[in-house]
C-alpha cells in the first residue's frame, strides 16, 4: 500500500469518501513528516498544526455525518506565503512583512476552505515572488528534495518542494514569470498556470498586476484539475477576472488524443535558447507517446523567445517597482539583496517603454492566437536543464533556465509536467500550452502523457 | 538607449541603494535598457490597437 503522505489528492480523497481515511489520521501522518524532513528542506515559513488539526476533525465530523463537500473535502494543502490568511501572518518571505497579518482569507483561499481543505502551512517563496533563493531573509530558502545541494527554482519554491517531498497534497502557488511552472518544473510536480484572469488575485501579495497568475502545483495533472474545479470562482472584485463558465476539468481528463493537433515551437529549445540534450531527449520521447496516442505533430514558428522576455520583463519590472517604490526608498534594507535589486531595476524604464512593452504584447497575443488556429496546444520544454546547484543565482550569472515568460506576456494556459529523468536522477520538464480558458485541454493532455510516461511512479530518494 | 549616466539616472529616481548594491542593479538596468532598446521599433498605431480601458453598459 502507498504510504499516506504519498497518496494523489484523486486517490486520497476516493479513500475519504469511502470512510476508509480520516482526514485527522492523514493530517497527523503530514504533521509527522514535516517535523522530521523540513528541517532539511526548508519548505515551511510556517506549520499550522494546531489549525490543520482542528479543521480535520471537524472535517471528519462532517463527512461521516454525511456532509462530504467534494474531491478536496479533507485533502492538505500548502499555501505559497503571499497568499492572505485571515489571522495568519503572511510575509512574502520578507523582513518587511513580517508582522503582517491580514484580517481576511484571500479570494482562492476561500474558495479551498469552502471546498473542505485543510491548510497545514504557509511555504517559502522568493522574497515577494521574485528575489531568487536567498540566505540574506529571516527564513532560509527552500531546498530541491532530488538533491538538497539544488534549488528548487521559484518562486513557489516551497510549493514545488513540499508537494514533490509529500508534505501536503497539492499547493497554491503564484506566475508572474514562471514562478508555478519553474519549480514544478525542478521539483518533479505539475504546475498549472491558468489562463490569465480564471483566478481570482484578490488577497494575493502583487506582484505585476497584468501578469500575475494564481495556480494550483500538485503530483499529478489529474490533481491540478480536482483543484481546478474549486478555484475558477468569479470574483468581481478582481477587475481582471472572467467571468467565464468553468467546465468539470476532472471530467474533462478522460477520452484519448486522437486528433490532437501538437505544435513544438521547435526554435524556443534549439535555436533561441541552448537546452539539455536529456532534456531534448524527453521531450522527443513525448512526442513519440502523442503521436502513438494518436496525436499529430508539427513545428510551428513564433517570434524568437527573447522578444518575449524581453516584453515580460519591461511589464513585470515597471509594475513591480510602482507596488514596491515607496518601501524602497524608504526601507530598503528589509529587503534582501536580490529582491531590492531586482525591484530597484524598474524605477529605471521610462513609461514610454512600459507603453511600447504593452503594444508588443498585443503583437504577441495576435501572434500566439494565429498561430493557435492550426495547433490545439503548443509544446516545449518548460526548464533548459535539470535543477542547479542553489546559489547558482540566474539573476547573478546571467544564465536564464526556463521558457515560461511567453505565456505570462499572452496570458493562455500553460502547464508544466515531469516528462523522464536526468542520468543523475533530476526531473525534466516539459510545457504544454493552450487557448485561452482551455485549461481543461492542456490538463488532458498532462494527464494522458503522466500515464504513458510512467513518471509518477518515482519519489525523491530523501522523502521516501 | 539613455546616453544619461547610471549615477545620474539613479539620482532622479529618489532611491538609495547601498554600494554594494551597485554592480547588480547596474547590470540589471543594462539589461532592460537592452530589452527596451530591442522592442523600440516604429510601428503604425493603426495596426496594433490597444486599450487597457474598457467600460462595459451598466
Amino acid at each position: 500500500m502507498t504510504d499516506l503522505h504519498f497518496l494523489t489528492i484523486a486517490e486520497a480523497s476516493a479513500k475519504i469518501h469511502a470512510k476508509a481515511l480520516s482526514p485527522v489520521e492523514l493530517v497527523q501522518s503530514l504533521m509527522t513528516r514535516i517535523k522530521a524532513l523540513d528541517p532539511k528542506l526548508n519548505s515551511h515559513i510556517l506549520v499550522m498544526e494546531e489549525a490543520a488539526l482542528t479543521s480535520a476533525k471537524q472535517a471528519e465530523a462532517d463527512i461521516m455525518a454525511g456532509g462530504w463537500k467534494g474531491p478536496l473535502h479533507g485533502i492538505p494543502i500548502g499555501l505559497k506565503d503571499i497568499y492572505n490568511t485571515k489571522g495568519i501572518a503572511t510575509t512574502g518571505h520578507s523582513a518587511l512583512f513580517k508582522e503582517h497579518v491580514p484580517t481576511a482569507d484571500a479570494f482562492t483561499v476561500q474558495c479551498l476552505r469552502e471546498a473542505g481543505a485543510i491548510f497545514t502551512g504557509k511555504l517559502s517563496t522568493w522574497e515577494f515572488a521574485i528575489g531568487g533563493s536567498s540566505f540574506d531573509l529571516p527564513w532560509p530558502p527552500a531546498r530541491n528534495p532530488w538533491d538538497l545541494t539544488r534549488d528548487p527554482s521559484g518562486s513557489s519554491s516551497g510549493s514545488g518542494a513540499a508537494v514533490a517531498a509529500g508534505l501536503c497534497m497539492g499547493a497554491m502557488g503564484s506566475d508572474t514569470g514562471g514562478s508555478i511552472r519553474g519549480p514544478a518544473a525542478w521539483c518533479g510536480i505539475a504546475g498549472l498556470k491558468p489562463t490569465y484572469g480564471w483566478l481570482s488575485r484578490r488577497g494575493i501579495l502583487p506582484l505585476s498586476f497584468s501578469l500575475d497568475h494564481a495556480g494550483p502545483m500538485c503530483w499529478t495533472s489529474e490533481d491540478c484539475a480536482l483543484m481546478m474545479n474549486a478555484l475558477t470562482k468569479y470574483d468581481p472584485l478582481d477587475t481582471a477576472c472572467a467571468d467565464v463558465p468553468a467546465p468539470d476539468f476532472a471530467a474533462a481528463l478522460v477520452g484519448d488524443l486522437k486528433g490532437l493537433r501538437v505544435g513544438v515551437v521547435r526554435h524556443f529549445f534549439e535555436t533561441d535558447l541552448s537546452t539539455d540534450q536529456q532534456t531534448i531527449a524527453a521531450l522527443e520521447n513525448s512526442l513519440m507517446a502523442l503521436r502513438d496516442m494518436g496525436a499529430s505533430v508539427s513545428d510551428v514558428t513564433l517570434s524568437p523567445f527573447g522578444v518575449y522576455t524581453d516584453t515580460g520583463s519591461l511589464i513585470s519590472r515597471t509594475e513591480a517597482y510602482a507596488f514596491h517604490q515607496a518601501w524602497l526608498r524608504e526601507t530598503p534594507e528589509l529587503y534582501g539583496a536580490f529582491g531590492r535589486q531586482r525591484l530597484m531595476a524598474g524605477a529605471f524604464i521610462s513609461g514610454a517603454d512600459y507603453v511600447n512593452a504593452q503594444r508588443q504584447r498585443a503583437k504577441l497575443v495576435a501572434e500566439v492566437a494565429a498561430v493557435m488556429k492550426t495547433a490545439d496546444v503548443l509544446v516545449f520544454p518548460t526548464a533548459r536543464c535539470p535543477a542547479r546547484e542553489i546559489g547558482e543565482d540566474s539573476m547573478a550569472t546571467g544564465f536564464q533556465p526556463f521558457f515560461n515568460r511567453a505565456f505570462n506576456v499572452t496570458g493562455n494556459p500553460a502547464l508544466s509536467i515531469c516528462d523522464g529523468f536526468s542520468a543523475e536522477g533530476l526531473p525534466l520538464s516539459l510545457q504544454i500550452g493552450g487557448r485561452p480558458f482551455e485549461d481543461a485541454l492542456v490538463l488532458k493532455v498532462g494527464h494522458a502523457l503522466e500515464k504513458a510516461l510512467g513518471t509518477r511512479q518515482r519519489r525523491p530518494v530523501f522523502a521516501s | 538607449m539613455d546616453e544619461t549616466t547610471f549615477e545620474a539616472r539613479l539620482a532622479q529616481t529618489g532611491l538609495t541603494p547601498a554600494k554594494e548594491d551597485l554592480p547588480a542593479l547596474q547590470a540589471l538596468v543594462a539589461d532592460l535598457d537592452r530589452a527596451a532598446d530591442s522592442i523600440r521599433a516604429p510601428r503604425p498605431y493603426s495596426e496594433e490597437p490597444l486599450s487597457a480601458f474598457r467600460l462595459k453598459p451598466a
